[in-house]
């Protein structure tokens, strides 16, 4: 079998860190290949888990589309919303799902702003299920380090 | 480091120092970290009116492209302005903008020895000490809100009218996502619009705002005695609960979360900052000043990640500070969005 990415990642970190980083003690280059090394560790779990939550980003708003598009007072916005929300995602490449993520969020921004400025019942829960859209992304997004 | 950058330094330690001779420079190394500018320790010696002097120097250099866009010029006026006061600062000697000397306009100052900065990632960066340097730190922190931006007269900067404090830091944060964004910032916008349609009160005073007031910036003694406050770049005239807003900070203490910069609880910071600085909290323009303090973060972080992807400045700091910080500032600030800021204070 290859080694997975995040396996890489992790080993060849833990070689810098016990290998390259204290042959270079006292040089610049120390501290650069630390934080190199460092961000390794941290990204091997990102990396693993990139596409996966990049789909449940897009699957959510998507949803939350399909939610605003029902009663939103701007007619426009309506269709553009429940056209993005019929949207199918054809690529898993992580560069497509993130052109994809960008321009739902650029929706998104646009109907949180109206949402906000909407002083009906739509409005404030439009409003609130955004922040709590963001905040659960926010959430799976969120990167652990170890004490150092 | 190579031996013609050593020599171009002692070249102008030479010019500088009045009736000193054989000048030379040993020991140049760059510290790494601090991405906003080129920092190097030197030894310099000489030799003054018949004896040998050896001492310790840190020279500051303005990067080709760094984390912030900051003055060299400005950050010597800080340090400048804060020489012989209760807030301890390195002794500054030399701000020098011609690039006849090192390229790119630098300063040199006194090297602080035998000490240390604390990191924001260490498990628990002062240890058996953290209660002593807490209450130096947030002291240090209320007597620069004391200060008047008066004090800042050496330095180019503007003194905003006291209703417009928020306003004019919001507006130039808000114009560096605008700049450097390279994806939508959903997070940061909602955040934004928050903050516009929940001014804070106008500060009881202007101050001295340090503008990046920390743990990673200041430097500490093996006694606990915090000897030097750093990093005055972003020193500016505004609102006193901006720098408080930004110590306060999540980010700067990951692991102990209850101990804003792995310090002290966040009630007893504030009266070592009241005390000093003879003012009272407002919670009301805390919470604000704590929101902006997280915007300012991310409007940073998109800026580093901006100049990483475009292969302006490849330090993996800026990496970092793109990943790391930006989501967890998105979190802590959706989190507070998401209780209408209630919780910050």
């Amino acid at each position: 079998m290859k080694p997975r990415v995040d396996t890489f990642l992790t080993t060849s970190a833990m070689a810098l860190l016990g290998e390259a980083v204290p042959k270079l003690a006292g040089n610049y280059i120390e501290g650069s290949v630390r934080t190199q090394a460092f961000l390794q560790l941290l990204l091997a779990p990102v990396f693993d888990g990139a596409a996966d939550n990049r789909v449940k980003d897009i699957e959510a708003m998507r949803k939350l589309f399909r939610r605003a598009a029902k009663d939103c007072p701007d007619a426009a916005m309506a269709a553009s919303l429940a056209a993005a929300a019929r949207e199918k995602t054809v690529s898993l490449r992580m560069s497509a799902l993130d052109e994809v993520w960008c321009a739902l969020a650029k929706q998104m921004i646009a109907l949180q702003t109206l949402a906000e400025d909407a002083p009906t019942p739509w409005g404030k829960a439009i409003a609130r299920a955004c922040n709590r859209l963001m905040a659960e992304s926010a959430g799976r997004h969120l990167i652990q380090v170890p004490p150092m | 480091m190579s031996d013609g950058f050593e020599a171009r330094i002692a070249n102008y330690l030479s010019a500088k120092l009045e009736g000193v001779q054989d000048v030379q420079v040993s020991n140049l190394s760059r510290i790494h970290g601090g991405a906003s500018c080129e920092t190097y320790r030197l030894r310099a010696r000489y030799h003054e009116s018949g004896r040998l002097v050896d001492r310790g120097l840190i020279l500051r250099r303005d990067p080709p492209s760094g984390l912030i866009e900051t003055e060299r010029a400005t950050e010597f006026a800080a340090y400048n302005a804060f020489q012989n006061s209760p807030v301890p600062v390195p002794e500054v000697f030399w701000l020098e903008n011609d690039p006849q000397w090192l390229d790119r306009p630098f300063f040199v100052m006194a090297e602080v020895e035998n000490c240390a900065a604390g990191s924001i990632l260490a498990a628990d960066p002062y240890g058996a000490h953290a209660e002593k340097i807490g209450a130096q730190f947030w002291t240090a922190l209320g007597q620069i809100a004391a200060s008047p931006p008066e004090r800042l007269a050496g330095a180019k900067i503007a003194i905003p009218q006291s209703r417009d404090c928020w306003r004019v830091e919001l507006a130039k944060w808000e114009q560096v996502i605008d700049e450097d964004e390279r994806e939508p910032q959903p997070v940061a916008r909602a955040a934004i619009r928050w903050m516009k349609r929940h001014p804070p009160p106008p500060p009881q005073r202007l101050c001295v705002v340090h503008g990046d007031y920390r743990t990673g910036n200041f430097l500490f003694d093996v006694e606990g005695n915090v000897r030097a406050i750093l990093d005055w770049e972003m020193v500016h005239a505004g609102d006193p609960h901006e720098d408080l807003g930004w110590a306060l900070d999540p980010l700067w203490s990951p692991h102990l979360p209850g101990r804003p910069g792995g310090m002290i609880a966040p009630r007893d910071a504030i009266k070592f900052w009241e005390k000093a600085s003879g003012l009272m909290v407002d919670r009301v323009a805390l919470t604000w000043w704590r929101m902006f303090a997280m915007v300012k973060g991310l409007a940073i972080w998109i800026s580093a990640g901006a100049e990483y992807q475009d292969g302006k400045n490849v330090d993996p700091v800026m990496a970092f500070s793109s990943w790391y910080c930006t989501a967890m500032h998105n979190r802590a600030l959706a989190d507070a969005l998401m209780r209408d800021g209630r919780g910050l204070t």
